[in-house]
This record gives C-alpha cells, structure tokens and sequence, in this order.
C-alpha cells in the first residue's frame, strides 16, 4: 500500500469522528466570519482544522502589539496589517486545500458592500475569489450555510443580527467578558434574536485610543492600570510595555529599565521622578513635536509641574521626605479630587514604598493591580489624574476612580479559546441536520426548521462551578423569540426625550443610530410625511433643513409628546414604531443640574416604561403624602398624644424615604442604552452579574452564571480591552 | 507566574491547546513527547504543518510554541518521562499528560504530590485528560492541601488604610481556602456505581474509564484502524467491566460502545479547544493560587455540550 498522503490521513481521522456525512458537509459548506480578533484567531483555526473550507472572513481593525498575547495567530511581524488577511494566510498553512476559498475582508461589516445582496448572496458579482461558474457561465457567488459571529462590539453584532434575520440565515453568536462568555444560536422565528433582551451599556475601547488618544477618564484609568503593570508588575504583559527594538521607541521605556539597584528612598523617589516626567511630560512634548497629534482636535499638554517649568527633581524629593500633603482624616479624603501636585506627590510615595523599602522590593514584577490594595489604588488615581490633565479630561477622586477600575474587564485567552470551540460544534449540530446537498459540489442550504430540531443550545460559560450539578460549561435551550423585541418581532419601541429641545440630528445620531444601532434610517411621520432619509437617491436638501429644527418645530406637525414615528431601515430590512413621549428635565435637553436627568437626554425601551410608570407613581404618590399629611395633622389636633404623634411621623419618614429609594433606583436603570460611562452606575451592572453567577444553584443556566431573567446579555462587557 | 514552568507530556490536539493557553498567558514551559509526527496529526494540531511530517513531536513544536510568547522560555524534550530520573519532575509547577501510558500517569502523579510533601516548596500539580470523539474526560490532583485565595473578596469585606502614607493599612487578605485531592490511584480504584448522587453515574466519566482500562489490559490504547474483531473484543471486556463496576449491563449499548472504540484515539479541534480553555484555565488557578481550581475529574460530554465537575471518590457526606 502507497504511504498515505497528509490530506488524506487527516480526512479519515476527522470522518472517523463526524462520519462521512457530515465531513462532507463540513467540506461544502460556506460560512461568513465577522472578526478576527480573540475569538476570530481561534474561531477560524478551528474551523479550518475541522475541514471547513469555504470561509469569508470580515474584520476592520488592523493588529496592534497589545493584540500578540491573546490573538494567537499574530506575530509581531504582523504588527499593523489587517487582522482579517492575515488572519486568513496563517490559517491556510493549516489546510492548503482552502487556498481558493478563504476569502479574507479588511473591511466594515456594515459597509454597504455587505449588504442583504451579499449575505444571501444570490446576485451576480464581480470577478474574485470565491466564484464559481454557473449555468450559462454567468459568475454566481455560493450562499452562506451559516454565519458566526466573533465580534467585541455590540453595535456590529446588532447589525449582523438584522442582517441575518432578514435573510433568514442561522447565525452563531459569540461573546465573552473575562471569565465569562456566552455562545447562542440565532434564527428568525426559531429562537431569541440578539437583540430580544436589551443590552446594559457595553464600551469597548481600541487600544490606540488608551495609548494614544485618550477622551474619557475610563481611558485614562486602564492607561493607569497599565503603567502599574508595567513599573511595579509583569512589565512585558503591559499595554505600555516596548520591546528594545521596538520601531519607533518611546522616550519612557529606557528610564523605565533603569531601576535603582540598591534599595533606599532617596533613589527610590529619584527614580520615580524621572519616570513620572518621561510618562507624563518628555514623552507627550515628543509626540507633539512629531506630529502625532497634528490632526487631533485638541493636542495634549504634558503636565507643566513635571517639565523644565516645575520645580524640578531636587524639590520634589525635598517634597517627599517632607511627608508631602498626606493623606488625610476619615474617608473624607476618597471623595476629594487631588490637585495635579498632590498626584505626583502620591506617584512618588508609591515609588519610594514599592522601589524604596526592602521588604516589597523584592516583590517588584510581580505586583498584581488590585483594587482593593489601597497602595495600587492611589498610584492608579494619581496617574489616571495626571494623563487626564494632559488631555483636558475631568479628574476623578480615589472613591470614583476605584469604582471605573473596579469594572475593567480584560479580555482573558482561554474564555475566547472555549467560546470558538463551542461555536463549531454548534455549527457542527446544525449541518449533522441539514439534508446532504444535491449536486454534491452545492454548499448545503438548510431547511425551514434547523436550530431547534439540531438541538442546538444555548452555552454558558462561567468561572466557578456552582449548582448541584458543578457545570462550568452551561447548555440550555434555545430562548424563543421575545414578543415585545422591537427588532425580529416588530414591536414598538418608547422613548422619552424633551420635544421641544432636542433636534432632529439629535434623534437621529444619538437615538436611532448611537442606541439603536440603525445604519441609514427613514423616518415617517403621520403615515406618509418623510421627513428625513439617508442613502443613495436620499433628499439630502430636505435632511439639512430638518436635522437643526427641535422635534416639536417638525414639519407635518412635529414630533410632540405622544407622537408616533415611523422609522424604517432598507439597508437592514426594519421598521420600527417610535412611540415618543415628552419630558422635560431641569437644566436643558441635557438635563445638567437635574438628578433625574438621563446623562444622554433621553430615556429608551424599558427604561423609558419604567421612567414612565415611576413618574405616574411618583404622582400618586404625592397626592397620598398629601393625604397622609392630612391625616397627621387631624390626628395631632385630635388625641393631643405627642407619643402617637412621633409613631406616626416616623412612619411618614420611612414610607418617604422607600420612595426616594425606589427614584432613584430607577434613575440608574434609565441610563442603560448608550448611556455615558459612570464608575458607580457601572459597577453597579457587574456586581449585580457577578453574585448572580456565584451564588446560583441550578444546574439549568438560565439561573446560573448570572444570565437568568434580564440575562443573556447580562454579562456584557461594560469595558473589554481587545 | 512568571518563574513558573509547566510540563507538557504529549503534544497532540489537546495538549497543544493546553500548551498554546499557558504560554500565551506568559508562563513558561517544557514540551516532551517521544512520538514522530504523524500525516492524521496535522488534522486537529495547529503547530503542526505538513513539513513536520517525520520530525520529532516536540521538537517540531517547539518554534510555534516559542513564537506565541517570545519571552517565556520553551525547553524542549524528544522523548519519553521513562527516559528521566524522579528527580527531574521535581521542577514543575504543573505536568500535564495528554499522551501518557498508565503507568506513566500513576508514577508522574505521585511524583507530583511527593514535590508537595518536601519542605520548602510549593505541592506540584499534576492534570492529565483525553478527548475522544465529541467527549473528553480531566483528573487534576493538586496535591493533599492545596491553598488558594477566592477572586475577590465580598464587599465591606475590607478595611482600607485610612491614610495612605507609604502604603497605608493593607487590604484585609482574600479569602484562604485549603482543598485535599485524592491521588490518581485512590480515586481510580473507586467503584463506578459510587459517582451515583441524585444525578446518574457520568457515562463520559464510564466511557473514559473503559478506554483506560483497555490500553491497560492490552499495552496500548484502543487502535484507530482496529478490525472488527477486535471491537467486539472491546464491547465484551466493556460489558464485563461495567458490571464489575456495579454498573447494569446495558449502561452504555453495544452500539455505544462500538462508536466509542471507533472514535477513541480520534482528536476533533473544536472539542480540544472548548476542553483546552478549561484545563488552560485550571492550571492559571493552579499556579497563581487564585480562584477555586476543579476538584478533581472535569467531563465534557459533547453531546449535551454539559462541562462538570465531579469529585472521584465522592465527598463522604451527602448533601
Ligand atoms: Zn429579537
């Protein structure tokens, strides 16, 4: 007998295991990728190695240093090319036979050439990989079998979700936040789309925008954590972290390396303020000065007291020895936010502690940020407040800074690794159910009724196992379709927002695209009257003159408390009913000044329902306090018993509070959408998940792993670095 | 973590995807393995490419593996944990097995826990696991008294320096726990008919069991091209073996048990990866000391895609 060849070793290795089949199946099928990043790296490996050999794969971003540790097909050669081609090219040396029909995109998933068109793919296309020839030599592209989602943002995976829904594709969704991660399989009317549950507030922040181009304070506190790593820490895990031959080095690497050798204070300050002026100062000057920044809307100011402008290093040691300002009595000092002065002196401490004394020098590379170590704490609220001034971004006290570093979640390998292998084996189960294609060379097209006769669940992932029957992988079944889903069941939608304030534009950019994911919106009112429409063919004069105008000032009568609007979407096959309700919030339609108000200046979905229901009984819960009062006071006239009198006002006292409580409560809720990062709100989101997670005690995942009621998204990433 | 270093027995799928979640999170480690590459390894194996095709195993892994951490060390070793003294073992922080022989398991294990015994140092852990077919099966035994810290300590759970001159009062320490895992030999000589709680004995805990103790009877594991006859041989030990194990006879059917002689040295990536990232995940708690490591056997049935953990022998109390 000849020596087998690798192909075909591998082929009956693999069918010995799925069965001839369904390895041919996996052989014909077609499947799109949209990411290839953590879950992307590995999801296209496993597909490959599984026999897969049509794939597209979608992916925008190009692959940064911090990618390597995590992405594992990266190298740092690769470092800035498209994660998607390379992505495809280092897969291929897994499985040759794939090379005509990998097909790697260094694109948007929602840029108009992925349109419905290409996602049932049924129109005559250009030329290009991927094409076959068809009757009367005609070029016809293959239709997908399925599509998997690996994507970290929601707003593309909403858009793939509709994208699928309107053409009836399955769709397998990934996702994970540290620990935690979910897989689900989606399809129109079979089971609950991604969007049947809303969403808490997820932010996925590039890493660019940390390294380089940070505008919010959460920015500048991962950048904080990040330089702890890299001064106290694993240094070379750090985002900040350069290898000596880095191209284009940074000025702060080398007086990093530099450490003292021996122990002692007075070195151990010195150090420190030399790295505190290569960070915060030398560095940024060298950035401005290269350009770095000439198309920036604002460039940063390196932080004047570090510079040759301060009181420069023999001072600031003075400083320290002096005892500097100190910390301060009580818990008062958390809440108080520190002077730029104050920072460096705090950065400093931290240095002469760590660097300085003895007994934790020893320990240096390997501390480990913890938000709990009130000496890492102060370091991170120091150094996030410093690249804050350099930025013009508002500085935060130690009590607030804790609370955003306490909700960081980094992206961690192995969660991404389980989540693409549990996508396959989905993907797996459905094709193990499709009918074998018909010529033998079509990709199998699946039939009406798929993901529930396949028995395809839904697969939690958790970190500690929990429940009476110990699962750190959850299945469940499929979730059916939520009714009142505004995107695959057509349901209307609440929104509550000040009519008379906020415009057109606003509707549009913050509402129906920032929250609601909507690509090019038409929106109708009173049945027929457009009155704004994007894409090709669009009136844009008529855009122009209405985006200014305040809903209430619209044409064919304006958008005014209890208005129903019409927004349609062809580019992702949706139509929505946008019951509007006014409200006007003290302060302006961006509601500053008032405590109620939503940071966004509107309120979405549940959000706005409960915002309604809360005012409604807000009302009547006035007119009972007034009431109660009444009573109080007729009491008081009547029996004349002061004791009675006091029970009674201290049962008004309680009632009032339950009610401020539950205002508030409902306050927080209301800034779920899009709503701006807030360290107390958010933290709020993960802790909620996390005991949900720990303390469940089913076995069915829907209790555990804190995903049962509000739940499938209940884990998503308020922060993922990736 | 950075000074830790695990051993790698065995660079098929699965141990390659172990491999592949260490490195990346910056640990270094050893690749052994004895074995020539195979044509049917480059199926699942993504170090592997058709070059390599001849080459020692662990040899031919050793550039991708470097490549993936450059700054973790790789070691690597052409050949078999027989070919070392005791004391070799001594250095690692964690062995894992994916590719071992009986014999090599029990003797790696104890070594493990005896480098927990001796004064001055850290237990060694020792994890081994197969995938077969959709299934796989762990055993993780990190010793007799293994300490670890939980995540995170409950809220209000702390104090905080009230002033944080030079560091302040330090944070309350995490919560400690110590756990105790059986030896590899105590908790295989445990009847199967005992892993029965208010849910039904594992069948993939069974399925594991009986392929182990085919590779024992016969010197070798279960082959992949085995003629009919000899999986009959195996359905028959299968069934005696079960009901010595106070399992009913038809436990798993005849058919079952065919399919799983079929499938039993076949590696499928997806199932390596899902099983990869737990252990991957174990083995960081195992090292790092945080967080609740499994005790003691992990299951991945891969046809109701369920990831338990169970404890072998069963804790003696009942719930
Ligand atoms: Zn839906």
């Amino acid at each position: 007998m000849a020596p087998s060849s690798p192909s075909t070793s591998v082929d009956d290795a693999r069918t010995r295991v799925l069965g001839p089949t369904l390895a041919q199946a996996v052989r014909e099928a077609k499947l799109l990728v949209v990411g290839a990043g953590g879950i992307g790296c590995e999801l296209l490996k496993n597909l490959v190695l599984t026999g897969f050999e049509k794939i597209e794969v979608i992916d925008l971003d190009t692959i940064d240093v911090s990618n390597l540790n995590r992405q594992f097909l990266f190298r740092a050669e690769h470092v800035g090319q498209p994660k998607a081609v390379v992505a495809k090219e280092v897969v291929l040396r897994l499985n040759p036979r794939a090379a005509k029909t990998l097909v790697a995109h260094h694109a948007n998933v929602k840029d108009p050439q992925f349109n419905m068109e290409y996602f049932k793919q049924v129109k005559t296309l250009a030329r290009g990989n991927g094409l076959r020839e068809s009757h009367g030599g005609r070029k016809r592209r293959e239709q997908f079998t399925l599509v998997l989602n690996a994507l970290d943002n929601i707003d593309a995976r909403r858009h793939v979700n509709r994208m699928c829904l309107a053409t009836g594709k399955a769709m397998i969704d990934a996702g994970t936040m540290g620990y935690v991660g979910q897989v689900n399989v989606i399809k129109k009317g079979e089971a609950a789309c991604y969007e049947c549950e809303e969403k808490p507030v997820q932010k996925v922040y590039p890493i660019c925008t940390i390294r380089s181009t940070p505008d919010k304070p959460v920015h500048c506190v991962v950048w904080a954590k990040e330089a702890y790593k890299l001064l106290f820490g694993a240094a070379d895990a750090s985002l900040l972290y350069e290898a000596p031959d880095a191209p284009e080095p940074s000025l702060y690497m080398p007086v990093v390396l530099a450490r003292p050798e021996g122990e002692g204070m007075e070195a151990a300050v010195r150090y420190g303020f030399r790295v505190l002026k290569a960070l915060f100062y030398d560095e940024l000057s060298a950035r401005v000065d290269r350009g770095v920044y000439a198309r920036a809307r604002v460039a940063p100011c390196p932080v004047p007291c570090l510079g040759d402008e301060g009181k420069g290093e023999d001072a600031w040691v003075a400083l320290v020895e002096d005892g500097g300002e100190g910390g301060g009595e009580g818990q008062e000092w958390t809440r108080e936010v520190w002077t730029e002065e104050r920072c460096v002196l705090e950065l400093l401490g931290v240095f002469a502690a760590l660097v300085g004394d003895p007994g934790r020098r020893r320990d240096l590379g390997r501390y480990d940020f913890d938000k709990d170590d009130a000496l890492a704490m102060r370091f991170v609220t120091a150094a996030t407040n410093l690249r804050a001034a350099s930025f013009g971004i508002p500085a935060q006290s130690y009590h607030h800074a804790k609370g955003i570093a306490g909700n960081i979640v980094p992206a961690i390998a192995t969660t991404n690794a389980i989540a693409a292998g549990l996508q396959v084996l989905e993907a797996l189960k459905i094709l193990r159910t499709a009918p074998p294609s018909v010529p033998s060379s079509a990709p199998p097209s699946l039939p009406s009724s798929t993901i529930v006769d396949a028995g395809c669940r839904v697969n939690y992932i958790v970190r500690t196992y929990a429940g009476r029957k110990r699962l750190l992988l959850q299945p469940t079944k499929l979730h059916p379709p939520n009714p009142a889903c505004f995107v695959c069941n057509r349901s209307s939608l609440d929104v509550v927002l000040d009519t008379e304030a906020s415009t057109l534009g606003f509707l549009v950019e913050k509402v129906l695209k920032g929250s609601l994911s909507f690509a090019q919106p038409t929106i109708t009112l009173r049945g027929t009257s457009i009155i704004y429409e994007e894409g090709e063919d669009a009136d844009e004069a008529m855009a122009r003159r209405n985006l200014p105008l305040p809903l209430a000032s619209l044409p064919a009568g304006g958008i005014r408390d209890q208005s129903t609007v019409e927004v349609d979407d062809v580019s992702q096959d949706l139509t929505l009913q946008l019951h509007v309700y006014h409200k006007r919030w003290e302060g302006g339609p961006e509601g500053k000044g008032d405590a109620e108000a939503p940071p966004q200046g509107f309120l979405l979905g549940g959000s706005a329902k409960e915002a309604l229901k809360a005012a409604a009984a807000a009302a009547a819960a006035q007119a009972t306090e007034r009431q109660r009062a009444q009573h109080l006071y007729a009491a008081e006239e009547e029996v004349k018993s002061t004791l009675r009198v006091q029970v009674n006002r201290k049962r008004g006292g309680e009632a009032r509070e339950e009610r401020e409580g539950h205002v508030k409560r409902s306050r927080v809720e209301g800034r779920g959408g899009n709503g701006e990062e807030d360290g107390s709100r958010a933290v709020e989101v993960i802790e909620g998940e996390e005991g949900k997670g720990t303390t469940g005690t089913e076995g069915e995942g829907r209790e555990v792993g804190g995903m049962g009621d509000g739940g499938r998204g209940a884990f998503e990433p308020v922060v993922i670095l990736d | 973590m950075q000074e830790a270093r695990v051993l790698f027995c065995g660079l098929r799928a699965l141990g390659a995807e172990i491999c592949k979640n260490v490195i990346l999170a910056g640990i270094n480690v050893t690749l052994m393995d004895a074995e020539t590459v195979k044509p049917e390894d480059l199926g699942a194996q993504f170090f592997l490419r058709p070059e390599h095709v001849g080459m020692n195993r662990a040899e031919a892994c050793l550039p991708g593996v470097q490549a993936m951490n450059p700054l973790a060390s790789v070691a690597c070793h052409p050949s078999d944990p027989s070919a070392y003294p005791d004391s070799f073992f001594v250095d690692f922080d964690v062995i894992v097995g994916t590719d071992l022989t009986p014999a090599q398991m029990r003797r790696l294990d104890t070594l493990a826990r005896q480098r927990g015994k001796e004064g001055g140092r850290e237990g060694g852990g020792f994890l081994c696991a197969v995938t077969f077919g959709l299934h796989a099966w762990a055993f993780i035994d990190l010793g007799e008294s293994f300490i670890g810290r939980m995540d995170e300590a409950p809220e209000g759970g702390r104090t905080e320096g009230k002033n944080g001159e030079g560091g302040g009062a330090k944070p309350l320490p995490p919560r400690e726990f110590t756990l105790a895992y059986p030896s590899l030999s105590d908790a295989l000589a445990v009847p199967w008919s005992a892993l029965k709680s208010r849910f039904p004995v594992p069948r993939v805990f069974v399925m594991a069991r009986l392929l182990g103790l085919y590779e024992e009877r016969h010197s070798g594991p279960f082959p992949p091209n085995a003629t009919e006859e000899s999986v009959e041989v195996f359905v028959s030990e299968s069934q005696l073996a079960m009901g010595a194990n106070g399992l009913e006879a038809g436990f798993l059917s005849e058919e079952e048990l065919r399919a799983l002689a079929r499938q039993s040295q076949s590696e499928l990536s997806p199932v390596c990866a899902v099983v990869g990232g737990i252990l991957g995940q174990e083995i960081l708690k195992a090292i790092s000391r945080k967080g609740e490591p499994a005790l003691n056997v992990f299951l991945w049935d891969g046809a109701t895609h369920e990831g338990r953990v169970i404890a072998v022998p069963p804790p003696k109390e009942k719930e």
